[in-house]
């Protein structure tokens, strides 16, 4: 047997192992707790995404348990939680709120939307009118909202977890490519094998009275302390390099119209920091970098036309340039 | 003496004939092109035309066969008429084609159930077992075999059923061995996921690395083939023979004493080190030529460490993988932890030693 050596500071080694068990915590009762069946990929992915302070969209059929994915992180992680179902008639001001006349007091009252929450699920986030989503994303980019000539900054955390329907073709209106790029992910979630089918069947009623009566592993404090600690995870100037070359790298690709923006280097760079974190480490290996490549890209890259037609998928694309590109050596 | 000196010149002339018939069969490359009697590319050089392979792959993808999809290259201009004959002959087979060359009863008889059913699933995934079985055991060579798959694909596109992709996936894979594994393969056709490492900073807490599916890696040894400082060294080993014969004495014995050294200078580059000489990345890239030649697998260059860690896995025995998991462990660390620490160095170096000596 060989003997392992600890080759990391006492403070830095208690730092990385804080994130570790909290991750491992919320795995734990999720995942192997049975409250979340086949769902460990969308957790980490859902936390490395909080932990980057960025939002997530969530591309699934309703009924495979987008809703009970976010909410049960929200009670875990001690954050509020709001749901917001997306329609062609909502307006900005249901989700970020407006003043009402209080006849009470005579005076307008500030009657929030709900935007000032932790965690904001928006469902069928298509659904809604541009104007409506415009509405929205500025506010996930700004992290403020401003209601009648007020700005409001939006609590920290907040992460807004939307999702949409693959299959929708008629009333719905498509995010501009702008918009998507907004999402530092893209999550796709699918139905569960048959196994974890009737696992979930076998258990639903217990599952449903877990999930209300979840408890917080962490505090809204201390994971914010958590947030702040990414900031300190190392990144070796080839591996800087290697996210470069991978985002080029789709720009050049054959069956690519649009590829990364800067913009999507920079969602790799804060994930694959966040994923390392979680993994307990403090600094980012190549492997971070390919584990969130997929997801951080497949909504930033436009396929020709041409391609799309054969069936190429933007993921199969990322797949392809991160076997070409060539990680960091020696 | 002198007959010896004559015997050994005409097994030079031999060795040398041997060497340029080699050389010939190999179709090295020539200086000028299109030089006169030189032989065209084989449909193999066609294939390791990385831009043809890659729209080849996609038309395959799409609703193509091999043969409409060489026809459909042809038709782009990417290749022209002579290439697209020659590629169509060495892949696009017809059924009865490769069964008649196959001449296997059993497979001609699993494919006519399939013909007559409606394209079960199932028998078409015993047809592909039995077609790997006869490809893995050398049976049908790589020609026929995709050729049995194009057959396969064009039976479902006849009814208008979309290829499965366990076809698709095995004709990906041809195109791959066809190119020798210069182009990784699509995920689909080697799933794999990514070893976790057993926790780096040595605590029994860390969570393992789960990711979704990384992307795989060939698992295809470096093809052997004949290179031109091979046939240098084959050269000048026949012209050795005569020169030991005619000059045996001292200067002989002192040229072939300097060429046992050489030879054993070369050898010990595989042997330990001392704690301490090189750095946990040179013990890192020494431990991955020791474990390639063990496992007969190459690390390619778009994979990480950690990819090839879990490639080799099953291939090296456990002592072996135990401590190249170590050596990666610490070679992370160092590259990218941002790691100095002199312990490393020593472990990376110790363990190295250890693994090449073989114990564990």
């Amino acid at each position: 047997m060989i003997k392992k050596f600890i080759y990391l500071s006492h403070a830095a080694y208690c730092k990385v192992q804080n994130a570790v068990s909290f991750v491992k915590e919320v795995l734990r009762i999720l995942v192997d707790g049975g409250i979340l069946i086949e769902k460990e990929y969308e957790i980490r992915m859902v936390l490395a995404c909080l932990l980057a302070r960025g939002h997530a969209l969530i591309e699934g059929v309703p009924g495979v348990a987008k809703t009970y994915t976010a909410k049960s992180i929200a009670r875990l992680l001690d954050l509020n939680f709001k749901r917001v179902q997306m329609t062609p008639d909502l307006l900005p001001t249901d989700i970020i709120g407006f003043y009402i006349y209080d006849q009470k007091s005579g005076e307008f009252r500030l009657r929030k939307g709900p935007i000032f929450t932790n965690i904001l699920l928006v469902d069928e986030v298509n659904r809604a009118s541009p104007r409506t989503q415009s509405a929205l994303l500025e506010a996930m980019q700004e992290r403020q909202v401003t209601i009648e000539g007020t700005t409001y900054m939006l609590e920290e955390p907040f992460v807004v977890l939307a999702t949409q329907n693959p299959i929708e073709m008629e009333g719905v209106f498509p995010l501009p490519e702008a918009q998507v790029d907004r999402f530092l992910v893209k999550l796709t979630t699918g139905y569960p094998t048959h196994s974890g089918f009737v696992k979930l069947l076998k258990s639903i009623r217990e599952i449903e009275s877990a999930i209300e009566s979840l408890k917080p592993v962490i505090t809204k404090k201390q994971l914010l302390e958590e947030m702040e600690r990414i900031n300190e995870v190392r990144v070796d100037d080839s591996v800087l390099d290697y996210i470069a070359s991978i985002v080029e790298e789709t720009r050049s690709h054959p069956a690519v119209r649009l590829g990364g923006s800067p913009r999507a280097g920079i969602a790799i760079l804060r994930l694959s920091k966040a994923w390392a974190y979680m993994e307990g480490r403090d600094y980012v290996s190549p492997d971070d970098v390919k584990a969130v490549a997929k997801p951080a890209l497949v909504h930033r890259i436009i396929l020709r036309p041409e391609y799309e037609m054969q069936q190429v998928s933007s993921s199969r694309v990322v797949e392809d340039v991160l076997a070409k590109v060539k990680v960091p050596a020696p | 003496m002198r007959c010896k000196a004559f015997l050994g010149i005409v097994a030079a002339i031999i060795l040398s004939l041997i060497t340029a018939q080699c050389v010939y069969s190999q179709d090295f490359a020539r200086h000028t092109p299109n030089f006169p009697y030189t032989r065209g590319p084989s449909a193999e050089d066609i294939l390791k035309n990385t831009t043809i392979l890659s729209i080849l792959k996609e038309l395959i993808n799409g609703s193509a066969s091999y043969r409409e999809a060489i026809e459909n290259l042809e038709r782009l201009g990417a290749i022209d008429h002579e290439t697209a004959g020659r590629l169509a002959a060495a892949f696009g087979a017809t059924g009865d084609e490769v069964l008649g060359r196959v001449g296997d009863p059993q497979l001609n008889e699993m494919i006519e159930m399939l013909k007559e059913g409606s394209l079960d699933i199932e028998e078409l995934k015993s047809i592909l077992q039995y077609a790997d079985q006869l490809y893995s055991l050398g049976i049908i060579d790589v020609q026929d075999y995709t050729s049995l798959l194009n057959a396969l694909s064009d039976l479902y596109r006849e009814r208008g059923l979309v290829v499965p992709p366990d076809i698709t996936s095995r004709m990906y894979s041809m195109l791959e061995l066809l190119i020798e594994a210069k182009t990784p393969l699509p995920l689909e056709t080697l799933p794999q996921s990514v070893p976790s490492l057993p926790n780096i900073e040595g605590s029994a807490s860390s969570a393992p690395l789960s990711f979704p599916q990384a992307p795989p890696l060939p698992s295809i040894g470096t093809p052997a083939q004949l290179d031109l400082s091979v046939v240098l060294a084959v050269s000048m080993a026949a012209l050795c023979i005569p020169l030991a014969l005619l000059l045996r004495g001292r200067m002989t014995t002192t040229c072939f004493h300097r060429m046992y050294r050489g030879f054993r200078s070369v050898g010990r580059r595989a042997e330990p080190v001392g704690e301490g000489s090189l750095d946990p990345i040179a013990i890192y890239w020494m431990a991955v030529r020791h474990v390639e030649r063990l496992s007969k697998v190459r690390k390619v260059e778009s994979a990480t460490h950690r990819e090839y860690l879990g490639t080799v896995g099953k291939l090296v025995n456990p002592s072996t993988y135990t401590m190249f998991t170590r050596i990666t462990q610490l070679y992370e660390l160092y590259r990218f932890g941002f790691r100095r620490d002199s312990g490393i160095l020593d472990e990376a170096a110790r363990v190295y030693s250890r693994m090449v000596e073989g114990y564990g």
